[in-house]
């Protein structure tokens, strides 16, 4: 890194999708997927004030907290949609959903992304907590939208091969 | 209608090897190993995970899953080393009958499941298979150690 200059910024519109409703088969929706919502790392910190001359105080931090991916579909009726899947599985007695995404698409090399249930080692299913469909409201001339939101314990980060078709990890 | 997955992560498989244990191994392994036998052994061990991959995956998803069916991992080496053989009540003739089995190829004979039971009791049976050969080693080697006292 250097003080001068520009490094190069990332158009992340050729981000690529998938999510797997059983962790091993996983279905590509990249063409479905208008949105991923900011997903936020969090840690909860704790501080405490001790007496005599200290003028500051002591910062301790906590466990990784669950975070949330939310992901915004085109809607669409087909069986195998990407809004069909999620409210299927939405209904179903195990409402659990993989999610996993490039920000730079199926690049070589890229890093990737996905839900993770033991701290980011393997892939894991998260539950899923919402899903809206969107307002229908005939003064918008947008495409009617599916949103869901999968809760997962930590995310895995890893890297694709070097000429990826789909976003398994690199072998 | 459920169609093949076009994308599937055959290195993400679960192999569960508890779905062959010692007591299973016999009746298993000392039969053909037919493809509805080998079928049923794969989707115990890993239940529905490979249901939507493609009938073109099956060679692949055997050799990941069948090795691991039969080969010890950390977690099965670990446990075998917690455990002692007991070995005053194994007799010479076991020994020998043990021999005789594994110079004519039989993958389980019976007689490893006497020598298991009386090495580490009734509840070995249901360990995994994965964990019989490291087993059966500590016991061979405990004799070695005896037959030099």
């Amino acid at each position: 890194m250097s003080h001068s200059g520009v490094i190069a910024g990332l158009y992340a519109g050729n981000f690529a999708v998938e999510i797997s409703t059983d962790n091993t088969a996983w279905t590509a929706v990249s063409n479905a997927n208008v949105k991923i919502d900011d997903v936020e790392l969090n840690r909860p910190s704790g501080e405490a004030f001790v007496g005599g001359s200290s003028d500051y105080a002591t910062i301790t931090v906590g466990k990784r907290e669950p975070l949330e991916i939310t992901l915004t579909f085109l809607y669409n009726e087909d069986t195998n949609s990407a809004a069909n899947t999620i409210f299927d599985q939405f209904q179903s007695a195990s409402p659990r959903l993989g999610v996993r995404w490039s920000p730079r698409g199926l690049v070589g090399s890229a890093r990737a992304y996905g839900t993770s249930n033991d701290g980011g080692t393997t892939f894991g299913l998260g539950v899923i907590t919402n899903v809206t469909l969107s307002t229908l409201d005939p003064s918008d001339a947008e495409p009617y939208v599916a949103m869901v939101t999968v809760r997962t314990p930590s995310l895995r980060r890893y890297t694709l091969g070097s000429s990826p078709t789909n976003l398994n990890p690199a072998p | 209608m459920t169609t093949p997955a076009e994308i599937y992560d055959i290195e993400a498989i679960r192999v569960d090897r508890s779905a062959l244990s010692i007591r299973e191994a016999a009746s298993v392994l000392n039969n053909e190993l037919t493809a509805p036998v080998v079928a049923r052994l794969v989707r115990k061990a890993i239940g529905d995970q490979a249901d939507r991959f493609p009938l073109r995956s099956l060679k692949a998803v055997y050799e990941r899953v069948l090795p691991q069916i039969f080969e010890p991992d950390e977690a099965v080496r670990s446990r075998v080393a917690g455990l002692m053989p007991a070995v005053s009540g194994i007799t010479l003739g076991e020994y020998h009958e043990f021999l005789d089995a594994s110079e004519r190829k039989i993958a389980f004979p019976p007689v490893a499941a006497t020598l298991l039971v009386k090495a580490y009791g009734e509840d070995i049976l249901g360990e995994p298979y994965a964990a019989a050969a490291l087993l059966l080693r500590k016991i061979f080697d405990a004799v070695g150690d005896e037959g030099n006292e």
